[in-house]
């Protein structure tokens, strides 16, 4: 009966031929940190959720997905990371399918506006199909698809062009999924679901609200954490989560 | 706003002239040009008598007695107007023609008046981005080929805008084209009538009432009293008015429609193996789209039922299309809202109002310029799309307005 000592170096010799063959990014092992930190990120404006996705942030070169219904924070969510881009000094484009960008509540989330571009297009393949001209070019596409989603969803070929693109370019590939979004959904590198837990009323004002963004899904770090995100309304939008 | 110059030529007493000249008329004999009761046109004589659009036949024969009075071709205008544009294609792919007499008087769009009382109608062909001689030699061709085949008198207009070309060449006089340069355009328009901008008849009586009886009177008002005024209709006069026109020239379909057909030797009655052959058939439409460098505006599909009855589905797609799989969405889903009755001996698909794919130039070396220069470098790529987005930039408006809306506007980025 072959010993544990044995066994872990036949395991050695197998991935040792598999990386040979395939190449050095074809396994990982869970956990491992080298390839957390080989990755960029920018940060979501809140440093639990920072925290909690282990890479300090959304991956730059990938596509992250935040799947909730409206007032849900989702938005808000979406424009804080907007918000870290353009602090940075890095553009930012908002690619709005529904025509219900609000430049007041961009502005008040700490979006700086002189790096914002709103663009609108009709359909959701058409959107899919201008993104790669703008990856070299800004930080981070917010897409914004219309409600309901229209029925034309995008073709698997162009999912794949436009990943490889976006792989290739240092743009964080934003979307907010609000249902009808699967084909989006599958290829989504990191998918936070948000949703609602209560709101934050002082007498009869409301002052923001909780959300919870649960971790579903995320290629780079842990599966499963939850973070709570408090959100005020006073002026400028801000928050922190526990 | 565009992105080039904007060549606009203008053909007063368009219909009755190209009548005149097809049916080879002495030309002091005053033509008009009516339906079955009333005037639907008429040249520029019978229009110095009295006689206007719209008025009814008896009116019109007491009015200009000694006119010939033809009856109103409306395919056949718009056939001469077609092939015009073909003629104008060779000078650009964006260009269209605006003022088409039209037998039923009530438009889809409003015109403006003063080109509804020359019955003129508007050639706007967009010329890219030339510098302003070669636009303007450029324009000067393409009036004097126009004035050649066609046989009328145009004049020519010059402008980064449709509307402020329009506007030249209602100014021009002779074969030399009016042009107006960017900086020049809101001193150019500011002395023009209202009458050019394309307003209903009530509007313009409103703004007659008001005393804003030129362009530069209507500019002056703030946008915030135009909107109250006279609604979104007058916010966006008023933009007319001030020289911003975001209203593209389209791309002009010089395409025949593609069509493929497939007959079965046995009806078929599975939706399933319908599908099947529609997918086949439209593959090999999408492959001959990409092969004529076109994208397809338009769709229909008929089916025709073993009892010889035939169903038919066209839709619009919200931008042209060329790849095989949204084609092949938009078929399945027109197939998909038919009630089929019984089996089906076979099937049409016609891809129609086709306009040929803009090219995008791909960087040989990566561009290791500024980040704002990339970005505007890739704003411009998309403006050279043909179905380009709109990429806009909000800036604070009014930063303390107590309506959220009137804190930002939007400008073309």
């Amino acid at each position: 009966m072959p010993d544990k000592r044995d066994k872990q170096q036949r395991l050695g010799t197998t991935l040792d031929n598999l990386k040979a063959r395939w190449g050095e990014a074809a396994l990982r092992l869970p956990g491992s940190g080298a390839e957390q930190a080989a990755v960029a990120s920018i940060s979501t404006g809140f440093s639990a959720l920072d925290r909690a996705l282990g890479i300090g942030g959304v991956p730059r070169g990938h596509l992250t997905l935040l799947q909730g219904v409206p007032t849900s924070g989702a938005g808000t969510l979406a424009l804080k990371i907007a918000a870290s881009a353009t602090s940075a000094g890095e553009p930012v484009a908002y690619v709005d399918l529904a025509g219900t960008f609000d430049a007041d509540y961009a502005a008040r989330c700490g979006v700086d506006l002189e790096r914002l571009v709103v663009v609108q297009i009709a359909a959701l393949p058409d959107a899919l199909d201008i993104l790669p001209v703008m990856f070299p070019a800004v930080g981070v596409i917010l897409l914004d698809p219309a409600l309901p989603p229209d029925n034309l969803t995008p073709d698997r070929f162009m999912m794949r062009r436009l990943l490889v693109l976006l792989h290739r370019s240092p743009c964080a590939l934003v979307a907010l999924g609000r249902g009808g979004m699967e084909s989006l959904s599958e290829q989504a590198t990191l998918r936070l679901d948000v949703t609602r837990e209560r709101w934050l009323k002082r007498r009869r004002d409301v002052q923001g609200y909780r959300a919870r963004v649960r971790i579903t899904r995320h290629r780079f770090g842990p599966v499963g954490g939850e973070v709570s995100l408090t959100i005020g309304f006073g002026g400028v939008v801000k928050g922190d989560g526990v | 706003m565009s992105h080039g110059w904007i060549a606009c030529l203008l053909a007063p007493h368009f219909a009755a002239d190209m009548v005149r000249r097809a049916q080879s008329m002495n030309g002091e004999m005053p033509l008009i040009l009516a339906g079955p009761k009333k005037v639907v046109a008429c040249c520029a004589r019978a229009a110095q008598a009295g006689v206007q659009p719209g008025m009814t036949v008896r009116q019109a024969a007491y009015l200009c007695p000694e006119a010939r009075h033809l009856p109103f071709d409306e395919t056949a205008i718009r056939s001469a107007a077609h092939s015009l544009l073909g003629m104008l294609a060779a000078y650009s792919d964006a260009l269209e023609v605006e003022g088409l007499p039209q037998m039923e008087l009530k438009r889809r769009r409003p015109l403006a008046p003063a080109l509804l009382a020359r019955q003129a109608v508007a050639f706007c062909v967009n010329l890219g981005p030339l510098n302003a001689a070669d636009a303007a030699r450029l324009a000067q061709d393409m009036g004097a080929a126009f004035a050649h085949e066609s046989g009328l008198a145009v004049s020519a207009g010059l402008a980064r805008t449709k509307f402020t070309a329009f506007a030249a060449a209602t100014t021009a006089t002779g074969d030399v084209p009016a042009i107006v340069p960017p900086a020049d355009e809101t001193a150019f328009l500011s002395l023009l009538p209202v009458t050019l901008l394309p307003t209903e008849t009530e509007m313009a009586r409103r703004l007659g009432v008001l005393g804003l009886t030129t362009l530069g009177a209507l500019a002056a008002l703030p946008p915030g009293a135009a909107l109250a005024q006279f609604g979104k209709a007058g916010a966006a006069l008023s933009q007319l008015a001030r020289g911003v026109d975001h209203r593209r020239v389209p791309y002009f379909s010089r395409e025949g429609p593609l069509r493929a057909t497939c007959q079965f030797e046995t009806a078929l009655g599975a939706r399933d193996m319908l599908e099947s052959s529609l997918r086949g058939v439209v593959n090999r439409l999408a492959a001959r789209l990409r092969k004529r460098g076109v994208m397809a505006r338009a769709l229909s599909l008929s089916l025709k039922l073993e009892d010889g009855a035939t169903l038919s589905r066209r839709a619009t797609p919200r931008e042209p299309v060329s790849s095989g799989l949204r084609l092949t969405d938009i078929v399945l889903r027109l197939f998909g809202q038919m009630k089929i009755g019984g089996p089906v001996s076979g099937f049409e698909i016609v891809l129609d109002d086709l306009i040929p794919c803009a090219g995008q130039q791909l960087p040989l070396i990566p561009d290791e310029t500024a980040e704002g220069g990339t970005l505007q470098a890739a704003l411009e790529t998309l403006a050279a799309r043909p179905n380009a987005p709109r990429c806009l930039r909000p800036i604070v408006a009014r930063r303390g307005a107590r309506r959220i809306e009137q804190r930002y506007r939007f400008e073309a980025a």
